[in-house]
């Protein structure tokens, strides 16, 4: 049982689904951030504090949410879109949801595409593309919670053979790990998987 | 021209490739490529920052045909230069610094595929007032060239046809050849002998592009507890859209703004909060640039 003085800053994100195993597949994703709280319904107890619920239509009617910010995952259309923080496809990425969450969390109500209104954080139409790839409401890479961990001390100008002491794996894994970082991020090198991971909002700048 | 002679000027040129040839390196950079580095003063060698991988030691091949292990000495992204310091310090020339460039000039790119030497003849295509690099590396002069050279010459040095150094090859965006001038690398080699890296300007923000309406700028996505930006009072969903007055489209234009120079000033940075403008003063910290 956590409650919001022990929490401190992190976040707590309760996620209610009705596939259970993507519920625990979100959740471990989720806990790959530090300062997320995963919390799956069962494990809820009264007197828990919620930040931002993810859920899907099965669970929208959940008792406990009122007045919490809800992130949905929809496979259809959206009746009475407003109740809604975020809505976002069913298959969305786990970075995608987590995005959505934080922003969720702080107050921001976010509507994709072409039903976005002007007050609301938009994603653009095909061609707006910046010239570094990135747009508006792209949804972030999804690394895996130690691609994130090796990204961070990449960004610190770790060699290989720090990353392998620092995180207590080989030199070869280290290696296994940055090749999948600059593959997932179109890299051709390290300096520009930090450029790029930069401007994705995936290194703090 | 009635008195040009085509095979004298081959020979010319010629003979400024081998000259230049001399003081080049090759290492081994990954996928079995090389890349070209160039003995700068003292035994020091510098090389393209984006050609070399942090780890270990890198094996440089001499034009003498000797091999020599040499360590990082330090490396700065936002200039694109990267320092070696040999174990041994062979004793090689040095290239003088050459004069002003301007478009139209030849010049030679010369550079090393292990015992191989590379030169091609060169244009100075454009030539220009100083710039900022992507990671926000203020460069000197820019000098694009003309250049039929590939990624084996990327870290040689490029030279007028006196054989002075006008300065190093790099790729940048889609490939275009670009010289960083002498006095960039001159400059950046000081700070990298005397602090062993390059400072960036920090926030301590993870930052995505939004569009908010009509607005674009850089969403905070994340924060350092102990960053200058949580201690600004930056929240998470602020977008921040101007520096200083001057807008900033997105988190691109806001990491140009934190090069080394950036650290320790005090901005002002206008944010979109849940739809109102504000201005929020922070001091910029410093991080090592990597």
């Amino acid at each position: 049982m956590l409650a919001r003085n022990e929490l401190g800053h992190r976040l707590a994100i309760l996620i209610v689904l009705e596939d259970a195993r993507r519920a625990d597949r979100l959740a471990v994703s989720l806990s790959g951030s530090e300062d997320l709280i995963p919390m799956l319904a069962g494990e809820l107890h009264a007197d828990d504090a919620v930040d931002v619920a993810i859920v899907d239509e099965a669970a929208v009617g959940h008792v406990s949410l009122e007045g919490t910010p809800r992130v949905l995952l929809s496979s259809g259309p959206v009746e009475q879109r407003e109740r809604f923080a975020a809505i976002l496809p069913a298959g969305a990425e786990p970075a995608l949801i987590t995005a959505a969450a934080r922003l969720a969390a702080a107050g921001y109500h976010i509507v994709a595409g072409a039903a976005a209104r002007r007050q609301d954080i938009s994603a653009p139409a095909d061609g707006e593309r910046e010239q570094d790839g990135t747009y508006p409401g792209q949804p972030p890479l999804h690394l895996s919670p130690r691609e994130a961990e090796v990204l961070a001390l990449l960004a610190e100008g770790a060699p290989n053979k720090v990353i392998a002491r620092r995180l207590d794996i080989s030199v070869h894994t280290a290696k296994f790990h940055v090749a999948a970082i600059l593959t997932k991020l179109g890299a051709a090198n390290r300096t520009d998987a930090i450029a790029t991971a930069m401007r994705q909002g995936l290194v703090l700048v | 021209m009635n008195d040009f002679n085509p095979a004298a000027f081959s020979n010319a040129v010629a003979d400024v490739a081998e000259q230049v040839a001399a003081v080049t390196a090759s290492f081994a950079t990954h996928h079995g490529r090389t890349a070209s580095a160039f003995h700068w003063r003292d035994g020091l060698f510098v090389a393209a920052e984006e050609t070399v991988e942090p780890d270990e030691q890198i094996e440089l091949t001499l034009g003498s045909g000797e091999t020599v292990q040499a360590e990082l000495a330090g490396r700065d992204p936002s200039t694109g230069i990267a320092l070696f310091r040999p174990i041994v310090a062979p004793h090689l020339p040095l290239l003088q610094k050459a004069g002003a460039v301007r478009p139209g000039n030849l010049v030679v790119a010369a550079g090393r595929d292990g015992d191989n030497e590379l030169a091609v003849l060169g244009t100075v295509g454009e030539v220009g007032p100083a710039w900022r690099s992507l990671r926000g590396g203020a460069i000197d002069r820019r000098i694009n060239l003309a250049v039929a050279a590939g990624g084996r010459f990327e870290g040689g040095p490029v030279t007028d046809l006196g054989g002075a150094l006008v300065g190093m090859l790099v790729f940048g965006p889609r490939g275009r050849a670009l010289v960083i001038p002498f006095e960039t690398i001159e400059r950046t080699v000081a700070v990298l002998l005397e602090k062993g890296h390059v400072s960036r300007g920090y926030l301590g923000a993870g930052l995505h592009l939004v569009r908010d309406g009509e607005v674009r700028g850089a969403m905070v996505m994340s924060l350092d507890d102990a960053g200058p930006a949580k201690s600004a009072g930056l929240a998470l969903g602020d977008i921040v859209t101007a520096w200083n007055g001057e807008a900033v489209r997105g988190p691109r234009e806001l990491i140009r703004r934190l090069g080394p120079d950036s650290a320790g000033t005090t901005v002002t940075l206008s944010v979109v909060r849940g739809g109102e403008a504000r201005d929020v003063t922070i001091t910029i910290g410093e991080k090592p640039l990597s």
